[in-house]
């Protein structure tokens, strides 16, 4: 399994590298430029530095905020949508079950 | 608009902030909705060729919606748990998690949501047996299988293989508050046909599962142990898939139907077995592949048929 764990690791660092200084520039404006302006071999480097930042843990105790991006609204907003109507679906699942029940006992 | 990884941490065991993208359908897609169509199937042919009239269909229907539910969370949970090894093999690379679309917790939130969500409707529209067995079917291939069959023995997917087989008999114990004998040739039909099914994928996709570190059967046992024990399978299968006609819950329409198809799944499982090279195994081995679909397929659509239509009697 470690020739699975390497690959996987290998996979994500690509990624991140090119991932997070488009994040931090969108999420820490006094600190994200100089992300941004440097190259991938730069922003490789800084890996540990981005993931320390964004951390969940680390968020939850300075009380920072992240600004979303327009896109992100959009799926958040879609996705909402979807749980709406998801629980609306249940709720309608739910009264159609008890009638049926009751129709088959009332019925029977 | 950016890219679809441009905000995404694509590692799946990351702790990272999710910048999330994700779509609706990303998270259709952890449901596995081509295994959630075979599920309705087998689980809608199950309440068909029980004994009897279905009493009342609309409950039926949301049954089978419940039993779809509750496979496609297990297939979230699988996803949540096989992320590493998703990532590595180029038939599951795309997933949602591996391709970053989605977070590993969020999946398996997502899973355990719907699993409940899928049991507490089953009990509600049909009954607690019904239920009970979803939740073991949910129970087995997300924690029995993907936890621990799956990485440790070449018997994986034989074994693993009964999550896969119990949606007949939960459709059927859905209908009717039983789980005889009948419901259970059912189950054994797709069991004794998930290891030639599986193993003829893994012969041409053996370097996939190599790469992911998963023992399957020709990676383990190699090459001629595996086409002998597909030819094995297959012949049990198909004699198996015939014994209905013998329960009176299956006619004529569909003893001939299983038995031309057995016929020619076993021809194709001796072709695979006498091929010497590599390319005639290649060859033959996709091909059985395909035909096991199609095979698992025509033998439950007879059963189908012959119930709507009457021939069973």
């Amino acid at each position: 399994m470690a020739d699975t764990d390497d690959k996987k690791t290998d996979t994500a660092g690509d990624d991140r590298s090119s991932v997070q200084p488009e994040a931090a520039a969108v999420d820490r404006p006094d600190s994200g430029s100089d992300h941004v302006s440097d190259g991938d071999g730069e922003a490789e480097a800084n890996e540990t530095e981005h993931q320390d930042f964004f951390s969940a843990r680390d968020a939850r105790a300075t009380g920072e905020h992240y600004q979303m991006t327009q896109a992100e609204q959009k799926s958040r907003k879609r996705r909402s949508i979807v749980i709406a109507l998801g629980i609306v679906a249940f709720v309608a699942l739910i009264y159609l079950i008890t009638m049926l029940r009751l129709a088959e006992n009332v019925g029977g | 608009m950016q890219p679809a990884m441009s905000n995404h941490s694509a590692d799946p065991n990351s702790e990272t902030l999710a910048f999330n993208l994700a779509q609706p359908g990303d998270y259709f897609a952890l449901l596995k909705p081509r295994v959630m169509s075979l599920v309705i199937f087998t689980a809608l042919v199950g309440m068909v060729a029980a004994p009897g009239p279905v009493a009342n269909w609309p409950l039926a229907l949301i049954s089978l919606f419940a039993i779809s539910v509750g496979a496609g969370a297990s297939g979230a949970l699988n996803m949540w748990w096989d992320s590493d090894i998703d990532a590595v093999m180029s038939r599951t690379k795309g997933r949602p998690i591996p391709s970053g679309k989605v977070q590993r917790a969020d999946a398996f939130g997502f899973g355990l949501f719907l699993s409940v969500l899928a049991v507490i409707v089953l009990a509600l529209a049909a009954n607690y047996l019904a239920a009970g067995l979803l939740a073991f079917t949910i129970f087995f291939y997300a924690v029995i299988y993907s936890m621990f069959l799956k990485r440790s023995t070449p018997q994986n997917i034989v074994i693993g293989g009964a999550a896969g087989a119990l949606p007949p008999v939960v459709g059927w114990a859905a209908v009717t508050g039983t789980a005889p004998l009948e419901a259970w040739l059912l189950f054994a039909i797709i069991f004794f046909w998930t290891p030639p099914h599986f193993w003829a994928l893994s012969l041409f996709k053996s370097e996939d599962y190599a790469a992911a570190g998963i023992p399957m059967m020709p990676n383990v046992k190699g090459e001629a142990r595996t086409k002998l024990e597909i030819l094995v399978y297959t012949v049990i299968v198909a004699v198996i898939a015939v014994t209905p006609v013998f329960f009176a819950f299956a006619g004529w329409l569909y003893g001939t139907v299983a038995v031309v198809l057995g016929a020619i799944f076993l021809a194709g499982s001796i072709r695979l077995y006498v091929a010497k090279d590599e390319a005639a195994t290649m060859r033959a081995s996709k091909s059985l592949f395909g035909f096991s679909i199609f095979y698992l397929f025509l033998i439950y659509a007879a059963l189908l048929a012959e119930h709507l239509l009457g021939l069973h009697g």
